[in-house]
């Protein structure tokens, strides 16, 4: 009798301690694969997010775009056609027509370009490094100033998402140092090192003092994108030594 | 005093500390079943209370374990059976409703046919009660694990509750399974579980007061 009580009370014991043990390591296996479930489908969501805002940001500028191209672009080229058809007598008035259709003209250009920026066909098609360096051109053309692109690869194997951004990010760059900076030179290097894509974007204009200097509309956005791909972001930046981004992203 | 009427005496002030502190608490969780928390610790701490004063001026129509078996550890059963119905998923009516049959048909055999009569364990309905629980238990945490609330585990009332009630009562249960022969032939380990079994039961009632302060509702 003593004996079997013994073993009731070992059997009982013990089976209490497995139940526990195996409800531990039931909890903890569970806890381990739900969690990672759940950070995937919060990354799908957050990567389909992404791809959501940025297509529904492309169609907005599209049709900002394409709006400017046909309907203001339109008006514009009919306004500059009247006031060439214009003629008066008077030579003082004859020079301020001319001048106001220099205005439209100079608009409509103006008009265009940002319309074919905005539209971009080629941004669907064409890969990064043909995007920048017809960028470059582009910039260069205007003869004010210089943007060189430096490379280690013809092009980029992206997908549309990843390219999209870092082309509208460089963009952005290229913008603030066109606008804000004063710069002549800026220089683009692309480097990928095994599946690390480095790029790093100089210019040197005024440069602005970090600390004093609140983010603008550009900069944040230029912050946000490189969020969106996960990307090392840093922006350096002295008063008259000029700006340079750094931008490090992993390739799939 | 004995050291057993220590530990007696510090178990029933835990438990009224819990039972005062959850009444305090209790406007910020009367949105939920949980808001009945109050009410199951309020219920220990005065059968214990009771049961106290049963042991120093015993009554000849109440014995102190008759007292426990067919008062203190149904209205404990019930309430606990009453939460985990609560948090059950699927509500399933049958389960509870069986469940609750073979505890109550449990008391009556201990009640008719088991009274007087000493065995290996403490109380037949008792031993019932708490295999019922833990089954219970386990289904809970069976439904609990392969879920998405598994995820946010820290915040629940429902996880904590129902771990602190199968650490006490699956640990304690192989000592009160044979808790008479312990006593009779093994007094040296009846005694070191004693201490552990009240000791357990005192972190226990204070546990609920941290679960029902800081846990969320579900």
């Amino acid at each position: 009798m003593g004996q079997t009580e013994i073993i009731i009370f070992i059997i009982l014991t013990s089976l209490i301690v497995t139940i526990f043990l195996m409800g531990i390591f039931l909890f903890a296996f569970q806890y381990r694969r739900k969690r990672k479930d759940h950070l995937n489908e919060k990354n799908d969501l957050n990567e389909l997010h992404q791809q959501e805002l940025l297509s529904s940001q492309q169609q907005t500028m599209q049709h900002i775009g394409t709006e400017i191209h046909d309907s203001v672009g339109q008006k514009l080229t009919l306004a500059s056609l009247y006031s060439k058809q214009l003629s008066v007598n008077t030579p003082d008035l004859e020079k301020k027509i001319t001048s106001i259709g220099n205005i439209i003209d100079e608009s409509l250009t103006e008009l265009r370009q940002m319309s074919k920026t905005l539209t971009n066909p080629e941004l669907a098609n064409a890969g990064l490094i043909t995007l920048l360096k017809e960028e470059a051109k582009r910039v260069n053309a205007t003869g004010l100033y210089r943007l060189t692109l430096k490379t280690n690869v013809p092009e980029l194997n992206l997908s549309q998402n990843s390219k999209n951004i870092l082309f509208r990010l460089l963009q952005e760059f290229i913008q603030n140092s066109l606008k804000h900076s004063g710069c002549r030179k800026i220089e683009i290097n692309i480097a990928i090192a095994s599946t690390l894509l480095s790029i790093n974007a100089s210019d040197d204009g005024s440069g602005f003092d970090t600390n004093q200097l609140s983010e603008g509309i550009g900069l944040q956005n230029m912050k946000r994108r490189a969020q969106q791909l996960k990307a090392t972001y840093e922006l350096k930046s002295q008063q008259e030594k000029g700006t340079l981004m750094n931008l490090q992203f992993q390739l799939n | 005093m004995d050291k057993y009427d220590v530990m007696r005496w510090i178990s029933k002030a835990c438990v009224s500390i819990a039972a005062v502190s959850c009444i305090f608490i209790w406007p910020a969780r009367r949105t939920s079943h949980w808001k009945l928390i109050p009410a199951y610790i309020l219920f220990v701490a005065v059968t214990e209370w009771i049961g106290y004063y049963l042991r120093i001026h015993p009554v000849a129509f109440l014995q102190n374990p008759d007292y426990y078996s067919f008062i203190v550890h149904p209205g404990i059963f019930f309430f606990i059976y009453f939460f985990l119905y609560h948090i059950d998923e699927k509500k399933n009516n049958m389960l509870f409703t069986g469940i609750s049959f073979i505890y109550i048909s449990s008391c009556i055999t201990d009640f008719i046919f088991l009274s007087g009569k000493s065995f290996w364990f403490m109380s037949f309905s008792y031993m019932i009660g708490v295999v019922l629980m833990i089954t219970l238990l386990i289904r809970f945490y069976y439904g609990f694990f392969f879920s998405d609330r598994i995820l946010s585990f820290r915040q629940s009332v429902s996880f904590w509750m129902c771990t602190v009630w199968f650490v006490y009562y699956a640990g304690t249960f192989p000592f009160f399974a044979l808790r008479n022969t312990l006593v009779a032939k093994y007094y040296s380990v009846f005694d070191v579980y004693w201490f552990i079994q009240i000791t357990a039961n005192c972190l226990m009632y204070v546990s609920i007061i941290f679960i029902f302060k800081w846990a969320k509702q579900r």
